[in-house]
């Protein structure tokens, strides 16, 4: 199914909203399709809890348009809690750590008017997506390891079979093997109960799951749209030419930032920096040329194309650096 | 070298400490706050309150002026002297702390007794004086007179008052008027404890049951909002807050029951003397026990962390104490003392208890008693409103 043809379940326009004379959002509009994941990224404070909360009918007093799971926020007032899902960032704010998986599981489900075997066949199938283990089903949350608690705490959000999952940082507080594992988890539940996912994160690496990411600063939208997209918008199109200098110092930095055809250099290591080149089919031997003849030592050049970790760090670079000139 | 390290540690670890207790100001507030505010309300209760004592009300029954017939003579005759100035003497304030209520003259009234009963029996007075026949005589004759009273032996406190109180009335009554014969007194305390009933815990119950009840209680909700970490995800589901509150109230008010019934089960094992209605007795724990609980969920929702529920239980447990009359009579107290006061539990609890056991009075039978019970369970209303308000009100966010 094209892009086009599918609903939009998620659909902000013009949202506005102040804590008394603070402005908190300040004209946020984006919108996101059935089935898809969207990660409201930015650095803390930006304002992307606060746009959850808005969406899940918790701060009423907002100006604009929030649809959610394809209801009027603002019409619909809390019915629209039927039709979501939610994960918080602490399993402690989920989760009775008293209580078994499955008896966590009766609790919420119950909460959405499943019977005790609705709740628990539900909650079994999602166990069995997440891999949590069938011999800790039955044993206290507490006894749990991190990894099982998250995951049970990812199954609650869905015990509904809601139409749209919020994960407020579901990567956070997790090493990165585990963060990887979550991601997965979250893609292959994705997959194949097709849920749609707000995910909230400052974890860059969120966005490779993402179908279409929001960038918040300051309580403003910076960029909405595709990752791949937005990585596009860089200079050159997101490609990148990586080159290993030996003995790299400002000074080379500086000289390789001067040459007109470049856009923009990053140092990414010791003796390593990846430049954004106009045409870089052209340029990058250009470059490689100009910097031997003036004695500096290129060890390697690779090309390839920019991470969306690099495309956050140059947008916000260059945010700052607008911000600086004004 | 090791000491000297260690010690700045401990200065380190000491500003870690004060900001933590810096970082709860109310808190901080509240322990700082809690020991002068009580000692000044304990202060201020002696103060402004009438330390004297309450004064017990008094009925007089008097025999003396029925007449005594000789038969050697055969005539009756009629000596009302002494009587008439012990009740002067009485009207006069004269007798400390016994206040004359009410007057039968047993001459012209054959059923002065069973009315005073009655009295007694409906509080409308706490002592019942009978002064015999021939009293007058006896003094006149110089012979040893009797006065008999009859507390209300439901009030271990009247018990020991009265008998105090008159022995001072009759001394004052001797001295003042010169008289030579000793008074006797004879004191048969009704509604008290029978012989084969535990007398310490009867006595015990009216205070302890009410405190055991509502002690349990509190201690099991105090944390029971506060503590309770996933509420605000809750509240993301179709969940209520109203709902959330219900579920805790009927939660707990399942375990009061059990509660109340092991309560009156093992009272009844140790020998509880119960000469009202058991289930009435049953009802009137359970208001007790519901007050306490929603005290409890009162304090728990007020509360941002468990250490000020935890304060906030211990201040108002001692407010209930010092304002349950067991020190002060609640009448005696001052007016802002006594609304406060009757917004407590004891001014409703004590009577009920005691009223059931040892007077048999029925919640449902006797208007007084129905009160007390009811004003439990509106001060409970008020509470449970409040509760939600503050819940309702309360950001609660994931």
């Amino acid at each position: 199914m094209q892009a086009s043809e599918k609903q939009k379940i998620i659909e902000v326009s013009n949202l506005n909203l102040s804590f008394g004379k603070k402005h908190i959002l300040k004209d946020i509009s984006f919108y996101c399709y059935e089935g898809e994941i969207l990660g409201l990224m930015g650095i803390s404070g930006a304002g992307k809890t606060t746009i959850v909360r808005v969406l899940v009918a918790q701060l009423p007093n907002f100006t604009g348009k929030v649809i959610c799971a394809g209801m009027d926020v603002k019409k619909s007032g809390i019915k629209i809690l039927q039709k979501i899902g939610y994960v918080p960032q602490l399993e402690s704010l989920n989760l009775y750590y008293n209580f078994t998986a499955l008896q966590n599981v009766r609790i919420f489900g119950s909460m959405f008017g499943l019977s005790k075997k609705e709740a628990i066949e539900q909650g079994k199938r999602i166990f069995q997506v997440l891999e949590i283990p069938e011999d800790t089903w039955k044993s206290k949350v507490k006894d749990m390891s991190g990894g099982e608690k998250k995951r049970v705490s990812i199954a609650l959000g869905l015990i509904n079979n809601p139409e749209v999952l919020f994960l407020d940082e579901p990567t956070t507080g997790v090493d990165a093997s585990k963060r990887f594992d979550i991601l997965n988890y979250l893609r292959k539940l994705n997959r194949e109960i097709k849920t749609t996912m707000v995910i909230v994160t400052h974890d860059l690496e969120t966005s490779n799951i993402c179908d279409k990411v929001v960038l918040l600063r300051n309580g403003q939208i910076v960029d909405f749209d595709t990752p791949a997209n937005l990585i596009y918008k860089l200079p050159s199109n997101g490609e990148i030419a990586r080159l290993k200098i030996d003995e790299l110092s400002n000074k080379i930095i500086e000289t390789i930032q001067n040459k007109d055809y470049v856009k923009y250099v990053l140092r990414v290591g010791k003796n390593d920096i990846e430049v954004y080149l106009h045409d870089i089919n052209n340029n990058i031997k250009k470059l490689v040329d100009q910097l031997v003849d003036n004695n500096i030592l290129v060890s390697s050049v690779t090309r390839g194309e920019a991470s969306f970790k690099r495309y956050f760090q140059i947008r916000m670079q260059s945010i700052e650096q607008s911000k600086n000139e004004v | 070298m090791g000491l000297k390290e260690s010690f700045s540690r401990i200065i380190k670890l000491l500003y870690k400490e004060f900001s933590l207790i810096k970082g709860d100001k109310r808190a901080l507030f509240m322990a700082l706050a809690l020991p002068p505010l009580i000692i000044s309300a304990f202060g201020f209760v002696g103060v402004i309150s009438d330390i004297e004592g309450t004064p017990i009300n008094c009925a007089v029954i008097t025999y003396d002026s029925l007449g005594y017939y000789y038969p050697q003579y055969n005539t009756t005759y009629y000596n009302s002297t002494w009587d008439s100035v012990f009740i002067n003497m009485f009207n006069n304030g004269q007798f400390p702390r016994l206040k004359l209520k009410i007057f039968y003259n047993a001459s012209e009234d054959p059923y002065s007794m069973h009315e005073a009963r009655l009295d007694l029996a409906s509080d409308k007075v706490d002592l019942i004086i009978l002064i015999p026949a021939e009293f007058s005589e006896a003094i006149d004759l110089g012979f040893p007179a009797i006065i008999d009273n009859i507390p209300d032996g439901s009030n271990i406190e009247t018990i020991k008052d009265s008998l105090n109180l008159m022995y001072t009335a009759t001394n004052i009554f001797v001295e003042t008027n010169n008289i030579t014969p000793q008074i006797n007194m004879n004191s048969r305390p009704v509604y008290g404890v029978p012989q084969n009933a535990n007398e310490i815990m009867a006595w015990a119950s009216t205070i302890s049951l009410p405190f055991l009840i509502i002690g349990s209680c509190l201690t099991l909700t105090i944390l029971s909002v506060v503590n309770e970490k996933p509420i605000p995800r809750l509240l993301i589901t179709p969940a209520k807050k109203g709902e959330v509150l219900a579920a805790k109230y009927i939660a707990n008010s399942i375990i009061m029951i059990a509660q109340c019934v092991l309560t009156v089960t093992f009272a009844s094992i140790f020998g509880l003397y119960i000469s009202g209605s058991i289930v009435d007795l049953f009802l009137a724990l359970f208001a007790i026990g519901f007050y306490g609980m929603c005290m409890g969920l009162l304090i728990s929702t007020i509360s941002d962390t468990e250490t000020q529920a935890n304060q906030l239980l211990v201040a108002v447990f001692l407010i209930m104490i010092l304002l349950s009359g067991m020190f002060i009579d609640i009448s005696n107290m001052n007016i802002v003392l006594q609304v406060i006061a009757y917004g407590l539990p004891f001014a409703y609890a004590v009577p009920l208890i005691s009223e059931i056991c040892f007077k048999a009075k029925g919640i449902f039978t006797n208007p007084t008693l129905f009160w007390n019970f009811m004003g439990i369970i509106i001060i409970c209303m008020v509470m449970i409103f409040l509760t939600y308000l503050i819940f309702k009100l309360k950001r609660k966010e994931v």
